[in-house]
């Protein structure tokens, strides 16, 4: 049994489509980070999950109830929201306890959620301040322990960390996922931050346009991106323009380009990571059928690696160098090994590994 | 909840605003078109709403003048140091804090027929109260802080980045005003004027005080109504209030004109 | 040289004309108020006819005050929350009674609840005469200073983040709760300084309640009626202790109105 679980959900506002046909499931304590594009609808799903705005269609349980007719007052979720939205006319405290005086607990009790809340967050000291006597973060914080206090069955949290600058966001993040896991509560958190995401969620879903795009662990995303979009989305991909320069592959290309074509997808696109370039001065390797000659149109220093250049025929290639080698020079010859590159067509994809490179390990072994 | 809510809305601008206007329209018109253009041939109606006129001008020429410069210098004026402008900033809110009536009274103490001041200036032949000098100083007294209000804040918004900016490229204090400072208060000053005229052709209690409603002499529009309301005839005195109703409207949408004008000002600039 | 000389002297108009026009006649009330001295003073004030006359009007005022907080918080939170045909129209008619002459309010009291007409009338068969009797009066206020509220808390409710509502609503609140304990004491400082500018313009008020207010004492006399008749009497030191004591309170809720709210006072 999956504690969250959407089915087909949309969304119009007028003619605009924000939400279209948006399934999945989420597993009892995972924390999930909602990835994608401005405007790609990430906004509009978390306010349905919470009841805050009504779907066009589809099916939202939570706990394995059915919640589509319940209020946001009745799910029994907890909301951070972009700017925090504290009460301003209340103290940390007051804030804190409000969810909590809603359900009319007694106060002993109210006292001591809070009192463990306020030590749960790193608030202890500041309980009488008013939001604005507050740091961004710590406000952060407060937004996050009202929301907690309730004890939700689910946690949402849209661009939790937008309002925060980049160094303390950093810290955040990582008490965010602690906190979370040390909770157990399963949570939704809306992010831009790629990075972010692959940082902290135990999951991640991609959206774009309205639409689920993929949905899945940081490196399965990024190990077998499903589309061009995520490809470019998630980790650095350089588009290529004409595969029969990457003569290694040109086989395999045409094969998969064939059997596109005759399921009726006549466009084939092809990606390469940086990461899976090798380049190498000719000394520094044996001359291998796998690789292609280049020649280094750009380098630059990137703080923990070379960023490379190369230009293969017509087509320009950006690579990685470890810093541990030595430094290539501008119009230098060098060798160029792909590994692999992604190819989709239509709603297919495919993961191609250099087949002579493989062919050259099967070698090796046998020798 | 919702339509109730609308509903009850409706009720409340009927009953207290429309309801009321539109009975004093069509008491207005009991004797047709015949009716109100009599009452606008006598001539003490003409000169009442000469008075008006008179007064309206005065008024909001001085008040605007000397309001703007107050504002500067209540805003800008780092010289009079910062004690004493936030005195006269408390200050210039007491006229709202005035009744009209007492606004007249102060000036017939000041300046009437048995004090110091009065006969100083009745001895040079100026004649202070029951005259128009002391209409217009009333008026004055009583619109006295719409233009600063106004303002202001206006100023106190715009900083004094850009006045600097256009010192460090050589502009004088003058150009600067003109070029820089004016543009950001132009729809705040316009919308002072307009409140200013609106409450000097409103102005009734102090006015009244300070006028003796004379006829043909010191009696304004409004001071005309009250005299004709206690005369009973309510024909005359609708018409009149008829004719300052729709001035009123045509006030107030030159209120919400420049009121629309500043904001597009203030979000442009912000 | 010329240009300093030119500023000082302007400097010095703008300060003069100034306490000259504001200041000046303050102290003349004051001074005339208290000129023969604190007895005759203290028998103005506490003859009976003013103090009905003042007392009559702080409760008036304050009636009216409070009705308009109620009128005015629905009023400006169906202007700002709702869209509905004749919005735009509505907004722009909540200052008529800010730019219409006092007198001309106060005579369309006068008309449409008065003896001649229907609705006046009416009320009078069913045993309710309300023009020249105290209900007139606390309806002239009313729509003297109805937009004083609404005013004020226009923008406070524009500013309002909807997401704290929200956020009250996943908090479990409901809709009633969260209007208490959310929104209502962020409309609180609007709130307030509205009613009180709104009680102390009705205080002073005096066009619209002249013509409709009778002159029974302690019934429908109210305080700057009657100042205005010690005036007309030739009673001027009367009229001034009468207005020393209105003008005093005014000041008071001016003050206490800038110590509470800053700069939210209006026209
Ligand atoms: N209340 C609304 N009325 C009309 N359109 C809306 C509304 N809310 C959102 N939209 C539109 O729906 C689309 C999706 O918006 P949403 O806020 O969900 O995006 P988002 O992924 O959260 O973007 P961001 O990352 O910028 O916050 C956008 O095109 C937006 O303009
Ligand atoms: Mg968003």
């Amino acid at each position: 049994m999956h504690h969250l679980e959407v089915r087909d959900l949309n969304k119009k506002f007028g003619s605009l489509q924000a939400v279209e046909g948006v399934s999945f499931s989420v597993e009892q304590g995972r924390l999930i980070g909602l990835l994608g594009p401005s405007g790609g609808g990430k906004t509009t799903l978390l306010r349905m999950l919470a009841g805050l705005e009504r779907p066009d269609g589809g099916a939202i349980s939570i706990g394995g109830r059915n919640v589509d007719a319940l209020p946001p007052q009745d799910r029994g979720i907890g909301f951070v929201f972009q700017n925090y939205a504290l009460f301003k006319h209340m103290t940390v405290v007051e804030n804190i306890a409000f969810g909590l005086k809603v359900k009319k607990w007694e106060r002993a009790r109210i006292y001591q959620r809070v009192a463990e809340l306020l030590a749960l967050t790193g608030l202890i000291g500041l309980e009488r301040r008013y939001p604005h006597q507050l740091s961004g973060g710590q406000r952060q914080r407060v937004a996050f322990a009202r929301a907690l206090a309730p004890e939700p069955q689910l946690l949402l949290l849209d661009e939790p960390f937008a309002a925060i600058d980049a160094k303390v966001r950093k810290e955040l993040r990582t008490w965010l996922k602690e906190m979370i896991s040390r909770v157990g509560v399963t949570s939704l958190f809306v992010t831009h931050d790629q990075e972010e995401a692959v940082e902290v969620a135990d999951e991640i879903l991609i959206m774009s346009q309205g639409r689920l795009e993929q949905k899945g662990t940081p490196w399965e995303i990024y190990r077998a991106p499903k589309t061009p979009f995520i490809a470019t989305f998630i980790g650095e991909s350089t588009a290529l323009h004409d595969l029969t320069t990457l003569a290694p592959f040109a086989e395999a290309a045409v094969s998969i380009a064939n059997k596109a074509s005759l399921e009726g997808h006549d466009e084939l696109q092809a990606f390469v990571r940086p990461e899976s370039i090798e380049i190498s001065r000719s000394h520094e390797r044996q001359p291998s059928s796998a690789a292609l000659p280049g020649v280094v149109s750009h380098v630059q220093f990137r703080g923990d690696a070379w960023h490379v250049e190369v230009q293969v025929g017509a087509q320009r290639l950006t690579a990685r160098r470890p810093l541990a080698y030595e430094p290539l020079s501008l119009g230098e010859e060098v060798s160029v090994l792909v590994h692999r590159l992604y190819l989709f067509a239509g709603q297919q994809s495919w993961i191609v590994e250099n087949p002579f490179l493989s062919l050259q390990r099967e070698k090796e072994r046998i020798v | 909840m919702r339509k109730l809510s609308i509903l009850l809305v409706y009720l409340i601008f009927f009953v207290l605003i429309l309801a009321p206007l539109g009975q004093m329209a069509l008491g207005a018109w009991e004797n047709g078109w015949q009716g109100f253009a009599d009452v606008f041939a006598r001539t003490d109606v003409q000169h009442a709403f000469w008075v008006s006129g008179v007064i309206v001008v005065i008024v909001t020429a001085l008040n605007t003048l000397f309001g703007v410069l107050l504002a500067l210098l209540l805003v800008r004026g780092t010289w009079l140091g910062r004690r004493v402008r936030q005195f006269a900033n408390a200050l210039v809110d007491l006229p709202f804090a005035v009744s009209p009536v007492i606004g007249g009274l102060m000036i017939i103490l000041l300046l009437g027929p048995n004090t110091a001041l009065g006969t100083f200036f009745e001895s040079h032949g100026i004649k202070m109260v029951f005259a128009l000098p002391g209409m217009v100083l009333a008026t004055l007294f009583v619109t006295f802080p719409l233009m600063v209000r106004e303002v202001a804040p206006l100023l106190q918004e715009i900083g004094t980045e850009q006045e600097e900016a256009a010192y460090t490229l050589g502009a004088a204090p003058w150009m600067t005003f003109w070029q820089v400072t004016w543009p950001s208060i132009r729809w705040g000053v316009i919308y002072g004027v307009v409140l200013t005229v609106a409450r000097s052709l409103g102005e009734f209690g102090a006015v009244l005080v300070v006028s003796g409603n004379i006829i043909n002499k010191t009696q304004t529009a409004t001071t005309l109504v009250y005299q004709e309301v206690e005369n009973f005839n309510f024909v005359a005195a609708n018409a009149v209030a008829l004719a300052l109703a729709g001035l009123s409207v045509l006030i107030l949408l030159g209120l919400e004109t420049a009121k629309r004008r500043k904001e597009v000002r203030k979000h442009a600039s912000s | 040289m010329n240009q300093r000389l030119l500023q000082g002297s302007l400097r010095s108009l703008v300060l003069l004309y100034f306490a000259v026009l504001v200041a000046l006649p303050v102290f003349a009330v004051y001074g005339k108020g208290l000129s023969l001295g604190w007895e005759p003073f203290w028998q103005s004030v506490t003859h009976p006819l003013a103090l009905d006359a003042l007392w009559l009007t702080v409760q008036l005022a304050l009636l009216a005050a409070l009705i308009n907080a109620a009128l005015g918080t629905l009023t400006a939170w169906v202007l700002v929350r709702y869209c509905f045909p004749g919005r735009r129209f509505l907004n722009s008619l909540v200052d008529l009674p800010f730019a219409l002459p006092t007198a001309v309010g106060g005579l369309m009291i006068l008309l449409l609840l008065g003896p001649n007409s229907w609705l006046g009338q009416t009320l009078t068969s069913i045993g309710w005469e309300i023009v020249y009797r105290p209900p007139a009066i606390v309806i002239a206020m009313v729509f003297v200073t109805f937009p004083f509220v609404v005013r004020n808390l226009q923008p406070l409710l524009e500013e309002l983040d909807p997401a704290e509502e929200e956020a009250s609503y996943t908090l479990g609140a409901s809709k009633a709760l969260t209007f208490r304990r959310v929104i209502l004491p962020a409309l609180l400082p609007g709130l307030c300084g509205g009613t009180l500018l709104a009680f102390s313009r009705a205080l002073a008020e005096f066009g619209a309640v002249v013509l409709i207010a009778g002159n029974l004492p302690g019934q429908t006399l109210v305080a700057s009626v009657y100042i205005f008749g010690q005036v007309e009497s030739y009673n001027p030191q009367a009229a001034a202790a009468v207005s020393v004591v209105l003008l005093t309170l005014s000041f008071l809720l001016l003050f206490t109105m800038n110590a509470l709210f800053g700069r939210r006072t209006a026209r």
